[in-house]
């Protein structure tokens, strides 16, 4: 058994050569099967990489989750006013129910809420403290916590009611209240649902063109594979006349095949997550389209196995088959 | 004869003193990271005790040279800085040795040198005159190219070179790492075509680095988390597919994409300029918008490197070095046109700055060739290099990264004055004023008027703030009626306080 996987050492590393000197004509078949993985790649990272927006989408159309209005409702009194700082607006916010205005906006806070003297301040504006304390028209506010999230809230300064009277800012009063039975906002369609239907549409074609593109894809591999085995004829032909045994000329075989898809898929890797960035780079600069980096994702690396598999069942099902042939 | 023999000798003492050009301009250390260096130094030689905590301590051979300097002479701590910039000026030994092992003249081997020093694609002295950890392992880089080039090989000398690049820099770490991973596959290659490449040494070498590389940082990326929470799994994802296209398209010696043909180079050069004067970063710069002259200097400097590639691209260490540098200036671009981004872009050009200049050495000694009409445009075309890095140079020696020696004998002078009190001010003075008096600097807003002071140097008046990498125009900050409102404490040529 030694002997024999010594032997078959020898024989991969002879073919091997004989691949890198380019007996096999590779090339060609490399580049052509990393194209079409290439272009699988830019499918599939692409649309997970525009999916991975959707949530800002979302969050920019107008989600009636929330209803604000200047006519009292039936929910909570909140007042509103801003201060200009470093250039920009800084909201300040209060209410005399906090607790339920920061359940409406599902806000996720580190700390308490503040109670007189103190404020709740959103996560961006934590250079601004000092001494654990915020200054505020001159006041000096003891910091209660922080607002990591809704993205809204993550500039603005969260009041107890009677703190915000102290510093006497001008404020106009809303009234907010949970998506409900009020009829007078609506929506038609609702933007949520109607960027859920495009996105599920868009999803189901390139799912589609997926398909076409992975079928295409194993095409190529069949085709590649039958070229490359066709072009090792001569090659093997000449290492049976030299008392290679079929079968490890097929192992043999095997590890190139595997050597040869793993290059070409790495290959159609590189080409295909360059490719992407690039030119998602250059839209951004040119037509000013946000920058969309390549997303690392599940579906990244399932598309990456089934390319490889593709291609190394075909290359090991030809050569197997010029191996019986001979 | 003898006067051309002189020239040459006085171009290599100006290509190794130019690194020390910004400390003889303005008398101070070049970019306020000296600052932090010469702290950490100064202390670790008081207290004999030298601690791997901070960012800037866990790259430690910018602080052992520090130290070892202090211990050894008696000169200021501000001169012994200039020790980073003078090895920082050796790096061209290397390269030229380097170029003459790949059997460039003298005369181009010198051209290659010239054009590292004056790369008029970016500010070559910002680089290698700043007191900085990148600085510090830049020789290490052209005497490990030079190292590996040698036909009597040392392994025991690159595994040395190639443990003070890991002591010294993550990026330059991160550029080597990736050539010998590159070097490993082509030598894999080559080995199997039959072409002479020791397989065995090269494999050493890469394992021996990877394994030192990997110790070193993956340890203090975990231990700095929070300093490279930038890296995503994107980006971890980007990195290998630009390391794989950038090596193949460079493997083969015939072919639309191949080394005779660098596309690759050519996308770096043209996503360099952008990046460095097309304004798409989202960064504030006090520089003006590119000019047709300036175009021209580009053109003619990216002509004169990437032609010369084509033909420079044959050896197979050069091969591996330049898919190295090509794939990190691609990715830092591609990382995002964000300050982070910048930062890379800016990192990633002092590697290809050394893979241009090798270029120019080529594309030189084709022109040499040509006689004397080859002799004088190559005599013209290196002066005129010289002349277009001329504009980037003064900018930088007057920028903001700079330090004057007014300024630091100011905060000197005015050390007892403001120590232990809360001052404002911006990036500039929040390297500096620690190291001198031991305050910490707020930043710049809210200003305060109330028990702290405001400082302001000679370029904060005269062309704004320096905030990380954003410039920032003085009036945004605080307008002159504003400014009237404070208490002018202190008022020199350089240094102004208000409180």
């Amino acid at each position: 058994m030694g002997f024999s996987l010594l032997k078959n050492l020898r024989l991969t590393q002879f073919m091997l050569a004989a691949a890198a000197r380019g007996e096999f004509k590779l090339t060609q078949s490399i580049l052509a099967t990393a194209l079409f993985v290439s272009l699988l790649i830019v499918l599939t990272v692409s649309s997970q990489a525009y999916l991975s927006q959707l949530p800002i989408l979302e969050e920019i159309a107008i989600k009636p989750a929330l209803i604000a209005s200047k006519e009292p409702l039936k929910g909570i009194a909140i007042k509103i006013s801003y201060i200009k700082l470093n250039s920009n607006f800084i909201l300040i916010l209060a209410s005399s129910n906090l607790t339920a205005f920061l359940k409406l906006n599902q806000a996720n806070i580190d700390g308490k809420l503040p109670s007189f003297g103190e404020a709740l301040l959103g996560v961006k504006l934590k250079p601004l403290i000092e001494n654990s304390t915020f200054t505020l028209k001159g006041l000096n506010l003891k910091v209660s916590g922080f607002i990591n999230s809704p993205e809204h809230l993550s500039s603005a300064v969260i009041l107890a009611d009677s703190t915000f009277e102290k510093l006497n800012f001008s404020y106009e009063c809303f009234y907010l209240k949970e998506e409900g039975d009020f009829q007078a906002f609506a929506q038609a369609p609702s933007s949520l649902s109607l960027i859920k239907a495009v996105a599920s549409e868009i999803l189901k074609m390139v799912s589609s063109i997926a398909w076409v593109l992975r079928s295409a894809l194993t095409l190529i591999c069949l085709m590649q594979a039958y070229s490359i085995a066709k072009e090792s004829r001569k090659t093997l032909k000449m290492l049976l006349a030299l008392n290679a045994s079929k079968i490890n000329l097929t192992l043999s075989l095997t590890i190139l095949a595997l050597l040869i898809s793993g290059i070409a898929v790495a290959l159609g890797y590189a080409i295909g997550l360059t490719g992407l960035a690039l030119s998602s780079s250059a839209l951004s600069i040119f037509y000013g389209l946000p920058y969309i980096k390549p997303l690392a994702s599940y579906a990244l690396i399932k598309e990456l196995i089934f390319a490889l598999t593709a291609s190394f069942l075909a290359l090991t099902i030809l050569f197997a088959n010029e191996v019986l042939k001979l | 004869m003898n006067a051309y023999r002189s020239i040459k000798f006085l171009t290599f003492i100006l290509c190794i003193a130019f690194p020390l050009f910004p400390f003889l301009f303005n008398g101070a250390p070049y970019i306020g990271d000296a600052w932090i260096h010469l702290k950490i130094a100064e202390e670790t030689l008081a207290s004999s005790h030298y601690q791997l905590i901070d960012y800037n301590e866990k790259w430690p051979l910018i602080n052992f040279l520090l130290i070892f300097i202090m211990a050894v002479t008696s000169l200021k701590p501000i001169l012994t800085s200039q020790i980073i910039p003078f090895l920082a000026g050796l790096t061209i030994l290397p390269l030229y040795a380097f170029c003459r092992r790949l059997k460039l003249s003298e005369d181009s081997s010198i051209a290659a040198i010239l054009f590292l020093t004056f790369n008029p694609l970016y500010s070559y002295v910002t680089f290698a005159g700043a007191v900085m950890k990148e600085t510090a392992a830049y020789y290490l880089i052209s005497s490990m190219l030079l190292a590996i080039a040698l036909n009597n090989l040392k392994k025991a000398l690159v595994l040395l070179i190639g443990l003070g690049i890991v002591l010294g820099h993550h990026f330059g770490a991160l550029t080597i790492l990736i050539f010998f991973s590159i070097l490993a596959f082509y030598a894999i290659l080559y080995k199997l075509k039959g072409k002479e490449l020791s397989l065995k040494n090269v494999l050493i070498m890469a394992l021996g680095f990877t394994i030192v590389f990997s110790i070193w940082n993956i340890n203090n990326y975990l231990a700095l988390r929070q300093v490279f929470s930038f890296i995503k799994a994107e980006d971890l994802a980007l990195l290998p597919a630009l390391i794989i296209l950038s090596a193949y398209s460079l493997y083969s010696d015939k072919g639309l994409f191949s080394a005779r043909k660098p596309w690759l180079a050519a996308l770096a050069f043209l996503i360099s300029v952008l990046g460095l004067r097309g304004g798409v970063y989202a960064l504030l710069q006090p520089t003006p918008p590119i000019t047709i002259w300036e175009v021209r200097n580009y053109a003619l400097a990216g002509a004169l490197s990437l032609i010369g590639l084509a033909y420079a691209l044959k050896n197979v260490y050069l091969k591996a070095y330049a898919s190295a540098s090509i794939s990190l200036t691609l990715f830092a671009f591609l990382y995002g046109l964000t300050p982070i981004g910048f930062t890379l872009l800016i990192k990633s050009l002092h590697y290809f700055g050394l893979l241009l200049a090798l270029g120019a050495g080529f594309f030189i000694q084709k022109l040499l060739k040509q006689k004397l009409l080859g002799k004088i445009s190559a005599l013209s075309l290196i002066l005129f290099i010289i002349y277009a890095s001329s504009f980037g140079t003064a900018l930088a020696l007057n920028g903001l990264g700079a330090y004057r020696a007014g300024e630091v004998q100011a905060v000197f002078a005015t050390k007892r004055f403001i120590e232990g009190l809360k001052a404002y001010g911006d990036t500039r003075a929040s390297y500096l004023l620690p190291y001198a008096s031991n305050i910490s600097i707020q930043g710049l807003k809210p200003l305060k008027s109330e028990k702290s002071f405001f400082i302001l140097f000679k370029p904060n008046w005269e062309q704004g703030f320096l905030i990380g990498y954003d410039w920032i125009p003085k009036n945004s900050i605080i307008t002159d009626e504003e400014l009237i409102k404070w208490n002018k404490l202190w008022d020199s040529l350089y240094l102004k306080i208000y409180g």
